[in-house]
């Protein structure tokens, strides 16, 4: 079907030998470039093109306002408002509404209403009829309307609108009154200007010039203005309407149209009926229902592929160019270019690449943010950023591009010296990016700020093919934007609300694809489409709340008012993308409507309601399809390792004579009997995570310190008198403990000696609790005094003979041994849930049922000791130290067996079977034909890093 | 006075949705057909509104064509109208319906809310695009960290605090990492009951000062009432220990007698006289000791040394006991507590700076706003007025959200307009979730007042066969019966009074079996027995001809669910399974995102891109991608240099490229690059995935890190939805069966005890009385131990509700199915009715006395259903493969920056190449008359920094003034800018037509390129062809201001 634009051209070129004393306005760029394009194919030797302009610029072209980008124009309004309301709102605040407001005087101007008819409080005045005898009735109806409440009951909210709504008239006044000056204007006044001056008198320019309007559907009343005198000057217009919506009073996309074929001057402009293509010219429609989104981006792209195959090779490109995929949801691009077919290469996109999916937008946001987190300690007085943003950025992909190898150094340090706040000093590097990326920078040079890291990245990113610059170039013009501005205001935003206005910014800039505008496949928002017609339309999202888009958000004039004022409201809207819908289809000959079954979270986002409407009153064919993939359902596949010669060759390092000299310490023995695969995992593999800043001083942070402090501690107390230590020895003071503490934060986090111990956030909470912790031990010991030292933190390893003739060696470290009456106890501090409880020496050796990790650590403790420092009348009595035991009503050392009540009090007799079965586990380790196997009780899969790598 | 208030009462299966969309067309059709937009019809669930919306327009249509039905006869009949005027009327209000379709207003309670919401901003101080946030847990970990962050020496008294809360936990041998703890606490400032006290909890000044003394106090008050018990007790012990009476002399012992209570007592536990025995005891000792020699004598001791000091303990008790046991219930969460509004504000903090309106906040926002506007006003803001409510589900409204109605609803009251409220309190199930029955059940009446309001029960059952119906009549009324004996109250009678139901179709077909076990000689529990009897269910079910999918096993936990979907996955492969069943079932868990390949396989590969040091990432990443561990795959993965071995090298290669992409790109290419969009079985998995993916970085941010936070804490509860299409019995729990039906259902586990959901809630109260009133509200935890406290009311109010909240489950267990029930569970008479499972016991053992022997019972014949499926005219599409490219290949972003940028950094601003922008004004310049106005527009449009203005101003005019150019900007030419010519694809710069000649410039402001020259050169004979006589044409070359003659006049001109 021959699209309008072609049709015109031809038209055109029939009835004019020249061209360039035509002038042509259409309802955007877009139109003209399709409508060149169809001129020249009807030519055949060059001719100068007439002139083409979108009314946009026809607008600006007869008006001597300048118009300034939007920014501008938010800042501008917010300079006016501020002082017409005597309010400091700060303007990342302020952004949003003043985009709202500037919304309205566009509309109240292009709408041609008298703004401060408009904004009168009418709250107080009773009978509107003889104020406003130039209203109509109905107007006043809707006035009436809305005052009446007004005067009766009022309300909070109400008087909140009031105070607003009585300025208004002000701000307005004042802002089109700077604008003025500098002979600046937004669209609306430009609008106004140029619709007044033309009725009044249409300059020669423009008197005898050709003029010619097409394509145009929804007119402000401004624009209808101008066209109307324009015309009644002999200018012409063609439309581009159907009689399937125009002649059918209730379909809301022939709405407009219907009224200019009654309007005045306009009426003229309809030469003859309008054309039937909606429902004769041959159309094969489709529906398919998808669940959510991605799916609806897939099926179009393999439905591409199915029309490249039958499209004739020759000129392929131009052939494409008779399909359009609409993408009425902008986040579809990204969906959609992804789900293109391989072999399709000419695509041409009307809509940007969002400047939120670059990666210079999270870089620069990184950096926004650290600024905003930056501090300087209480203690130190030094600055320094937080490790979270420091190390995002660090491992951005353009510092690893220009200075990877230090980049990568100072993030090792970073981790190494536990650097939750990073000085700035520990930042700086040879390449000049760390010295001006990491400063310390106020709010006020925000702006100089990032131009200064987006010049660096621009001019150093020379890779040609890739977009850096591209990025780095839009942003470099955002951010000179919002540096002109802020240099001229006085208050300049904090960081806080700098990175709100730069978030608010930035989330709607698109970057430009080039591309051939007329040649492959077109790729359009809703709104591109306007004037255009295709073979194949496929459009995605026909869902409400994408198609028609939601009712733009919020206006400060009510509903009733823009009733009375003839400005557009909702239906205004919901008719405009009616008649953008149809319009579109009316020409096609093959369709594709995709739409998501998923309602949103709150349950917006049914099915299109101009689906709807084909579906029930077009009557079309249509085959409806519904995705639907097929589902399996997902087994869980085992996982066991067998002990391969690697394994075994790995597991050699526990054994006495290879040079790693390593042992088995009780907790791998632990995990081995859990699970095996996870002792393999851990131990053999050595499958780790990667070290991270501690920041959350957690549990283990906690038992490391509490260790070194109590070792320290008892140490100092055992030389005392060499051993022996009595009640007395154990009232320790304050100072000694906050000394010893601080010492261990120094160690743990790499400090250096001097360095003074911050103590903040839960290093706090965590110091408390050791000193807590520390004076129950203390306590309970004196209780216990006198008694004499034996061991403290002290290493030990054990050899165990295997029959393969290996000796392998399981060690660890001794918290504390201590003997008194008779007694040796073998003490092991635990900060966690451990118990004292074990049923019986088995229940240590099998994980698949309830295993006492704790009470297997200290009898292997108390076996060694044995082994090695046996005498035949001491008793051994394993114990721990631990939380509920310590601060339980009434303390008793020592670990509980079965039912017992009392602990245990010499485990010796135990010690055979313990030997016994510990050679058991260790040759079973050592056993080529035991492969690792998944332990199959998951309680032990609650907390380990295999987790959903055994899918537990 | 006309009712114009309905309250429609319904019941499982009485037809709702029906009634309401009538009631919808009614009032659509008797009126003019604008009418519609007067109504505004509520639904809970998302789905409801969109299966309501198509109902309604299917009904129109229908009426609108000439289709008949009973609906339509119905209408007919109320109307009083005939078929032609229904026909043309049902085709008006159709199409004005499909044209005027914003004003077609029927939503979610919440999409209703958001939109008043919206439409207040403002006035609400609220930011205009907030985002609707719903991940509640999400925010809770940003703002308890932040909260830990604060501690410090600037907030001394939260630091202490903390501590202090910290030690408490310490000594009371709990964790002292109190971050768990507050986060579960927290979690309490989303639930109405909060929301209902917040206010008067906040609006202490220093609430942590005032919560310090009254921590101080009441652990005074603890304090004194246990050592005073202690010592006592330890007296009465020493004197029986100095008269060498052992507790063996004490009858039964150790336990719960008199010794036993001295004993805790004297360790300072808290013991009260709860047991009979105890109570008994203290009255006199008579009782105490076993038979035996001594008994008289020790009787003797008793009464004369130890009853003295019982005495002065009981009275002591009766004194002092209700406020120190009332305190230790305060003080258990008394710390949490503390620090509620520095949770509150750390959240406002958060919404502030991300910009959300938090979903759970919305009703009681919208409460503010509502209450300080009249309804007109608020329609008003909206843009629409409504006359007609019709409100579905209404059980489950919360208090707030009622509040939020009542003014709307009584204004279109007073007005005379119609309005119905639709729900079933028997199925009220959300409590938990602040759905409060009581509201339907009580309050509306009382607030519309009997005149304006009528109730109408909905009691006919279409959806189940008449066996099921009677049984759930007979089962429901006195399960309530025996409910309310047994917690004294009549509420659960009140709200199971309409359960009696008329049956529709069907009537004496459907069946019932129940089967209850006891541990068997094998020592097998009853459980195992239920679960190895679901099998034999499908096989007597697919026996009779029905369809795997046609069964649902409805658990009350989902933990339940899996074990079942466990054993019948393992049941499969053993010998018992019989060749030609199947045993296949689905639940939202089986189907969770997080089970399939392809998701780990992206999920671990992000983990990896997180950090390449990540050994476990790696290690899985490996192992996903080549599905067993041979070849010491896992130590190759967690050594130092070997790991590359494992990763394809392709993958190693893009690292680099990997970090410079949006989180939803890096996803689509790891799809790409592993191909995994080639295993059809996956493909539902890794749509849904993306879905996730897509929504997150739309709605929250790109960042890899943060969106691996949140899939760990959300992606238990991802999974693709149960499809009807493949042949698996359904599992699902009570509360996701609500609304659906079945046609054959197993309950195999009814046995839930009368609890709470998962974790006993807190209660919100306000004390009334001393000391406990000077807090404007307290956290209470749920536990019996708040008898004889303060709060025994409180406690008996919740106690009721738990077991009604429990009666209502079973009630929408057994309601879903359509033609056979099938329950099983534990055999139990012991009286205590703490099962649901003993309830059902006892109503069978009275009703149907003699049919039930204890062990089965049944009803009717186990048969099949007469099929019932409508045809669908849609065609099931698959997607074969999941394509995915990289369009970076085929695409390119305009390229403006590349010039933009110098390469090599020199000192600041002059990295910036300004040729092009010299270019663009100079060929918008026609005249020098005009420079000025297009520079100042030029530098509007580009932002340019006052520098680079002046720069690019200056270069400019000294091209305008240039002594050779100079003359071109005189008005003796007529000049093109950017001329056009068709069938010629650039613009040319300039074209200046002057007498008998014409001369073409163009400025370049790259370096001289020969192409320049050829250019030109045919820009020039195109204009000679288009007969234009003498061309001449300049290049202008900005850089160094050169004017190059491509053509002159004289070798053009001819002899
Ligand atoms: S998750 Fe369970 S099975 Fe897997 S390694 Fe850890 S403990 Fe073993």
């Amino acid at each position: 079907m021959t699209p309008f634009l072609k049709e015109l051209a031809g038209r055109i070129i029939k009835e004019n030998s020249k061209l360039d004393d035509l002038t042509f306005i259409f309802p955007n760029k877009r139109a003209a470039l399709y409508f060149e394009k169809y001129l020249s194919s009807e030519i055949k030797r060059p001719l100068w093109a007439p002139a083409m302009y979108s009314i946009e610029e026809f607008f600006k072209k007869n008006s001597d306002l300048r118009e300034p980008d939007k920014l501008t124009l938010i800042f501008r309004l917010y300079q006016v408002y501020t002082s017409v309301l005597k309010n400091n709102e700060s303007f990342d605040r302020f952004y949003f509404w003043g985009e709202m407001l500037l919304r309205d005087f566009d509309e109240i101007d292009k709408y041609l209403v008298d703004a401060t008819q408009l904004f009168k409080d009418l709250s107080k005045i009773k009978e509107l009829d003889e104020t406003f005898d130039y209203l109509t009735d109905e107007q006043k109806l809707f006035l009436k309307e809305f005052w009446m409440h007004f005067s009766e009951n009022p309300s909070i909210t109400k008087d909140e609108f009031l105070i607003m709504w009585k300025k208004l008239p002000k701000v307005y006044s004042e802002f089109t009154k700077a604008l003025r000056k500098e002979s600046l204007g937004y669209e609306g006044m430009i609008h106004r200007d140029v619709a007044e001056s033309l009725s009044k008198k249409i300059p020669t320019s423009l008197k005898n010039s050709k003029l010619i309007f097409a394509g145009f559907n929804a007119l402000t009343k401004a624009e209808e203005k101008v066209i109307s005198a324009l015309v009644a000057n002999g200018a012409k217009i063609y439309w581009d309407a159907d009689q399937y919506y125009v002649e059918n009073d209730l379909q809301e996309a022939g709405q407009f149209m219907r009224e200019y074929r009654k309007h005045e001057h306009l009426s003229a402009t309809f030469d003859g009926p309008l054309p039937k293509h909606f429902l004769e010219s041959p159309k094969k429609i489709s529906l398919t229902a998808v669940p959510q989104r991605i799916g609806q981006a897939k099926l179009a792209g393999l439905e591409i592929s199915a029309i490249l195959k039958q499209l004739p090779k020759d000129d392929l490109p131009a052939e494409l160019s008779k399909t359009v995929i609409v993408l009425p949801d902008e986040s579809m691009l990204l969906p959609m270019m992804h789900s293109l077919p391989d072999e399709l290469l000419d695509i041409n996109v009307t809509m940007g690449f969002p400047l939120r999916d670059t990666p210079l937008f999270n870089l620069l946001d990184q950096v926004i943010e650290m600024q905003v987190k930056k501090r300087t300690s209480p203690v130190t007085r030094a600055t320094g950023f937080n490790h979270r943003e420091v190390n995002a950025i660090l491992g951005h992909a353009y510092f690893l591009a220009l200075a990877e190898h230090e980049a990568q150094h100072r993030i090792t340090d970073i981790v190494r010296n536990n650097r939750v706040y990073v000085p700035i000093e520990e930042l700086l590097g040879e390449d000049p990016i760390f010295a001006t990326f990491f400063k310390p920078v106020d709010s006020a040079q925000a702006t100089d700020y990032l131009l200064e890291l987006v010049e660096h990245l621009g001019s150093r990113l020379t890779d040609k093919k890739s977009f850096d610059r591209e990025y780095a170039y839009h942003f470099h013009q955002h951010i000179s934007r919002l540096h002109t501005i802020f240099s001229v205001s006085e208050k300049a935003p904090d960081w806080r609300g700098f990175q709100k206005l730069f978030r608010q910014v930035m989330m709607m800039q698109k970057i430009p694809f080039t591309g051939e505008p007329l040649r492959g496949l077109q790729i359009m928002g809703v709104l591109e489409t306007r004037n255009l017609d295709f073979d194949n339309v496929i459009i995605l999202s026909l869902n409400e709340g994408q198609l028609p888009s939601p009712p733009r958000q919020g206006s400060y004039v009510p509903h009733a008012i823009r009733r009375a004022y003839a400005l557009p409201t909702w239906d205004h809207q919901d008719a405009i993308y009616a008649y953008l819908f149809y319009r579109l289809l009316q020409r096609a000959s093959n369709i594709s409507f995709y739409y998501s079954t998923e309602p949103d979270i709150i349950g917006n986002g049914e099915m299109s309601r101009y689906l709807q409407q084909v579906i029930i009153e077009s009557k079309l064919p249509i085959e409806k399809r519904v995705l639907h993939n097929p589902i399996h359902v997902h087994a869980i596949h085992p996982i066991v390792v067998d002990k391969t010669a690697k394994v075994m060759q790995l597991l050699d390092k526990f054994v006495n004579e290879t040079p790693e000299m390593r042992s088995l310490s009780p907790s791998s023995l632990n995990d081995y009997i859990e699970c095996s695969l996870r002792f393999y995992l851990k131990q053999v593999a050595q499958m780790k995570e990667a070290d991270e800043v501690e920041e959350e001083v957690d549990a283990r942070v906690l038992g490391s310190i509490l260790h070194d402090v109590a070792f320290w501690l008892y140490g100092e107390l055992r030389d005392k008198r060499n051993g022996l230590v009595n009640a007395e020895d154990l009232s320790v003071s304050d100072e000694q403990i906050d000394r010893l503490i601080d010492r261990a934060f120094r160690e743990f986090y790499h400090m250096k000696e001097d360095e003074p111990v911050v103590y903040e956030g839960k290093r706090i909470v965590v110091k408390e609790i050791v000193k807590t912790f520390l004076r129950k031990v203390l306590e309970r010991d004196s209780e216990h005094a006198p008694f004499e030292i034996r061991m403290l933190e002290e290493d030990f390893n054990e050899k165990i003979d295997l029959p393969s003739g290996k000796r392998v060696r399981v060690g660890g470290k001794i918290d504390r041994a201590d003997a008194t009456r008779g007694t040796v106890r073998i003490v092991d501090y635990k900060t966690g849930v451990d118990e004292l409880k074990f049923d019986n020496i088995v229940s240590l050796f099998d994980g698949e049922s309830k295993h006492n990790k704790a009470a297997f650590q200290t009898i292997l403790y108390a076996y060694v000791y044995f082994l090695h420092h046996n005498s035949p009348t001491e008793k051994i009595q394993p114990g721990l130290m631990n939380r509920n035991s310590l601060f339980g009503k009434d303390f008793k050392f020592g670990l509980k067996v079965g039912n017992d009540r009392e602990p245990m009090e010499d485990v010796k007799p135990m010690l055979q079977e313990f030997g016994q079965r510990l050679h058991d586990v260790v040759g079973e380790i050592f056993n080529p034909f035991i492969p690792f196997k998944q332990t199959s009780n998951t309680k032990s899969c609650m907390y380990c890093l295999y987790k959903s790598l055994c899918r537990r | 006075m006309t009712k114009t208030f309905h309250i429609y009462r319904s019941s499982a299966g009485s037809g709702k949705t029906r009634t309401l969309a009538k009631r919808y067309i009614l009032l659509a059709l008797s009126r003019q057909p604008e009418y519609f937009r007067y109504i505004l019809a509520v639904t809970f669930a998302n789905k409801a509104t969109q299966e309501m919306k198509s109902r309604i327009l299917e009904y129109l249509d229908d009426f609108a064509s000439g289709r008949t039905n009973n609906l339509s006869k119905e209408i007919k009949l109320e109307l009083g109208i005939d078929d032609d005027t229904l026909k043309s009327r049902s085709r008006e209000v159709l199409a004005i319906i499909l044209h005027r379709y914003s004003q077609f207003s029927i939503s979610t309670i919440d999409a209703f809310f958001q939109r008043v919401i919206r439409s207040f901003t403002r006035e609400a101080g609220l930011m205009g695009n907030f985002r609707l946030e719903v991940d509640t847990d999400f925010v809770l970990d940003e703002v308890i960290a932040a909260l830990m962050d604060d501690l410090g020496p600037d907030r001394q008294d939260l630091t202490d605090w903390v501590v202090q809360f910290s030690r408490e936990r310490l000594l009371e041998g709990e964790n002292w990492n109190v971050e768990y703890q507050l986060k579960q606490f927290a979690r309490e400032i989303f639930k109405e009951q909060f929301k209902a006290v917040e206010d008067r909890i906040l609006s202490s000044e220093n609430i942590i000062e005032d919560n310090r003394r009254m921590l101080d106090f009441l652990q005074a008050e603890v304090a004194t009432y246990r050592n005073f018990m202690r010592s006592k007790a330890s007296e009465a012990l020493r004197i029986l220990d100095a008269n060498n009476i052992k507790v063996a002399d004490f009858a039964y012992g150790d336990s719960g007698t008199i010794y036993s209570w001295f004993r805790d007592l004297s360790l300072g536990k808290m013991r009260s006289r709860d047991t009979k025995r105890i109570e008994s005891a203290v009255l006199g000792a008579t009782d105490w000791f076993k038979k035996g020699i001594y008994r008289n004598q020790f009787l003797a001791i008793a009464e004369q040394q130890v009853m003295p000091i019982v005495r002065e303990m009981v009275a002591y008790d009766d004194e002092n006991s209700i406020i120190s046991r009332t305190a230790i219930q305060v003080l258990k969460n008394f710390y949490a507590f503390g620090l509620i509004t520095d949770i509150v504000r750390k959240l406002r903090d958060y919404r502030e700076e991300n910009n959300v309106l938090i979903l759970a906040d919305a009703s009681k926002f919208l409460n503010g706003v509502i209450n300080n506007s009249d309804t007109p006003f608020v329609y008003e803001k909206v843009g629409s007025y409504y006359r007609n409510y019709l409100i579905d589900e209404f059980q489950d409204t919360s208090s707030f959200q009622w509040k939020n109605f009542t003014p709307l609803l009584r204004e279109a009251g007073d007005q005379g307009y119609f309005s119905l409220i639709v729900g079933d309190v028997k199925q009220s199930i959300y409590r938990w979730r602040s759905g409060d029955l009581e509201i339907l059940q009580r309050q509306v009446v009382k607030e519309f007042g009997e005149a304006r309001t009528e109730i109408i029960p909905l009691d006919t059952n279409f959806r189940s066969a008449g066996n099921i119906v009677d049984f759930n009549n007979i089962m429901f009324k006195s399960a309530a019966e025996k409910v309310a004996m047994h917690v004294n109250d009549h509420l659960p009678v009140e709200v199971f009074a309409e359960a009696e139901q008329k049956r529709s179709k069907w009537v004496d077909q459907g069946f019932v079996r129940m089967k209850f076990f006891e541990r068997n000689e094998d020592d097998e529990g009853w459980e195992e027995q239920a679960i190895r009897m679901i099998p034999t269910w499908m096989e007597q079910l697919q026996d009779k001809g029905a369809k795997q999918k046609e069964i649902a096993i409805i658990v009350r936990k989902n933990d339940e669910g899996q074990r079942i979907a466990q054993y019948l996955l393992n049941f499969r492969n053993t010998a018992d399974a019989k060749p030609g069943y199947s045993y296949e079932v689905v639940s939202n868990e089986s189907l969770r995102l997080d089970t399939s390949l392809s998701v780990n396989i992206i999920i671990s590969a992000l983990q990896f891109l997180k950090n390449t040091q990540d050994r476990v990432a790696r290690g899985q990443l490996a192992y996903e991608l080549v599905g067993n561990p041979a070849n010491d795959l896992f130590i190759k993965a967690g050594s130092k240099d070997k790991f590359e071995e494992t990763l394809p090298p392709e993958f190693l290669a893009r690292l680099k490229h990997f970090k410079q992409l949006s989180l939803f790109e890096l996803t689509e290419e790891i799809i790409q690059l592993f191909k995994l969009g080639e295993k059809p079985e996956e493909l539902a998995y890794l749509l849904a995935f993306q879905d996730q993916v897509l929504e997150f970085s739309a709605q929250k941010t790109n960042d890899i890190n943060s969106f691996l936070d949140w899939w760990d804490l959300y992606k238990s509860k991802k999974s693709i939805k149960v499809s009807s299409s493949i042949d698996a019995a359904n599992i699902v729990t009570i509360h996701g069966s609500k609304g659906l039906q079945y046609k054959y259902v197993i309950v195999p586990f009814c046995n839930w005890r009368f609890g709470h959901e998962s974790s006993t809630p807190l209660m919100w109260l306000t004390p009334t009385e001393k000391p406990f009133n000077q807090l404007g509200a307290l956290a209470l935890k749920f536990s019996t131990e708040l008898k004889r406290t303060q709060f025994e009311a409180a406690y008996q109010e919740e106690y009721v509700k738990v077991y009604l909240d429990n009666l209502n489950l079973l009630y929408v267990a057994f309601t879903r199915a359509e033609w056979g029930l099938i329950v099983s569970g534990p055999v139990l008479s012991s009286g205590r009715m703490n099962s649901v499972g003993e309830v059902v016991q006892a109503v069978l053992q009275e009703k149907y006395f003699g049919k039930f022997n204890g062990f089965d019972f049944e009803i009717g014949e186990v048969s099949t259903m007469p099929d019932t499926q409508v045809e669908t005219d849609m065609i099931e599409q698959q997607l074969e493969r999941y394509p995915s490219v990289d369009w970076r290949e085929k695409l390119v972003i305009k390229r403006e920056g590349s010039e933009f940028f110098e390469d090599e950094i020199s000192e600041k601003r002059s990295k910036i190449n300004r040729g092009i922008l010299i270019h663009t004004v100079l060929s918008r310049i026609e005249y020098r008359s005009d420079a000025e106005d297009r520079l100042a527009e030029f530098f509007l449009e580009h932002a340019l920094t006052p520098e680079d203005a002046n720069a690019v101003r200056k270069v400019v005019l000294s091209v305008i003034d240039h002594p050779f150019m100079s003359n071109w900007f005189t008005k003796e030419w007529k000049i093109k800018n950017e001329a056009s010519i068709l069938l010629v694809n650039n613009r040319i710069d300039r074209v200046m037509f002057g007498k008998n000649r014409t001369v073409i410039v163009d400025y370049k402001n790259g370096e001289r390129k020969s192409a320049d020259k050829v250019q030109v050169e045919n820009y020039a004979n195109v204009l000679t062809q288009m007969g234009y006589p003498n061309v001449q044409a300049f290049l202008v070359y900005l850089k160094d201001l050169k004017v190059e003659e491509v053509i002159s006049k004289s070798n053009l001109s001819l002899f």
